[in-house]
């Protein structure tokens, strides 16, 4: 791919802790918030992505990379050497070892991936923690949320009652 | 706009179990909840009070995602709660209406209509059978006090198949249109 080392724009992204990340303009382009800012011009030289921090943002930046060549103009390059199955096949193995963080890490990918509106990112980590949601029970699902159960007990009743049907 | 303080990361990671979930912005935890089947979201109202007034406003459970499939075959009918999975259809019947005693001649009973997740049904041993209202959500059944029975052989309605003379329809104006509004339910009801 000649275009790429023949100058390819550039965009720098600043996360709030003061550090800066050098990324193509396509790659940064992933994500649609920054894609418009870009189109509005409203971008100079520099981004900052005012609540991600350093850590989360690398790795946002690490998924946008390995994303860029099947979604953006670069993609042709790319399946002439592979195959476009095999790439996806590819990618899905690479999201599934992307995605294995633990819970603090990947809660703060979905709001990032929520808050720079990347589709591919946020579906991927949603589905993580809809798996995580949908096999377990109630208990263990505010357990891992560290949340408590609040309702009174003629609360949670109603509920029961209005849900009656719904478990089965 | 000022970056919000947020927990660090790294103190997190240290102690996965002392994440709170609760300052998850409600519109991302509305985005991954949007993303289950209805069923599965109405029973995560139980979690606590965010989620359910997260499911409540803003995965817009309308009419449209609460409607569940019901087959009506020749003297019974199902509710299929969920098409992606293999459960067995819930026979209405037997659940519902079980201790009205109709079970022994629940072959008898059709369905008149259906209309706003209450179901009509009439009993078509004899003419001028009861008529009943069923709530499938709450398992109540009203009895509608008798309507004259239809003409035999009039409007296509022959023997066993009465509740052709009926029909089952919300009425605008009837604003508490409810299973306990017995007089309205049987002026919709009287054709």
């Amino acid at each position: 791919m000649a275009t790429r080392e023949a100058g390819k724009k550039m965009i720098m992204l600043k996360s709030p802790d003061g550090m800066e990340f050098e990324v193509e303009e396509a790659v940064a382009m992933e994500s649609q918030t920054i894609r418009k800012m870009i189109e509005d011009d409203c971008a100079d030289t520099a981004i900052l992505i005012p609540n991600i921090n350093s850590k989360i943002l690398s790795r946002v930046i690490e998924y946008c990379n390995k994303h860029v060549p099947t979604t953006g103009a670069t993609g042709a390059a790319a399946s002439d050497t592979v195959a476009p199955a095999a790439l996806a096949e590819d990618l899905k193995i690479w999201d599934a070892e992307f995605i294995k963080v633990n819970r603090a890490t990947r809660f703060d990918l979905i709001q990032a991936a929520s808050y720079l509106n990347i589709k591919g990112l946020l579906d991927l980590t949603s589905q993580t923690t809809i798996d995580t949601i949908s096999d377990n029970s109630l208990e263990e699902i505010r357990s891992f949320l560290s949340t408590k159960n609040d309702y009174l007990p003629e609360e949670e009743q109603t509920i029961r009652r209005e849900n009656q049907w719904a478990f089965q | 706009m000022p970056p919000k303080k947020r927990r660090r990361t790294s103190d997190a990671a240290m102690d996965p179990q002392r994440i709170v979930y609760r300052d998850f912005p409600a519109d991302v935890l509305a985005n991954i909840l949007m993303r289950l089947p209805p069923n599965t979201r109405r029973r995560l109202r139980l979690v606590c009070r965010h989620w359910r007034d997260i499911v409540g406003t803003r995965t817009a459970t309308n009419l449209r995602s609460r409607a569940k499939i019901l087959v009506a075959a020749t003297g019974t009918a199902y509710v299929i709660d969920n098409l992606s999975a293999p459960v067995k259809p819930r026979e209405l019947w037997a659940d519902a209406l079980t201790e009205y005693h109709f079970k022994d001649t629940s072959v008898f009973m059709s369905v008149v209509g259906t209309c706003n997740g209450l179901i009509c049904l009439c009993d078509d041993q004899k003419l001028g059978g009861p008529i009943t209202v069923a709530n499938p959500v709450t398992s109540e059944a009203l009895r509608i006090p008798p309507l004259p029975p239809p003409r035999p052989g009039a409007d296509m309605c022959f023997d066993r198949s009465w509740h052709a003379a009926y029909s089952f329809a919300y009425l605008q104006i009837q604003i508490p249109f409810g299973i306990f509004n017995c007089n309205s339910n049987s002026n919709i009801l009287n054709k």
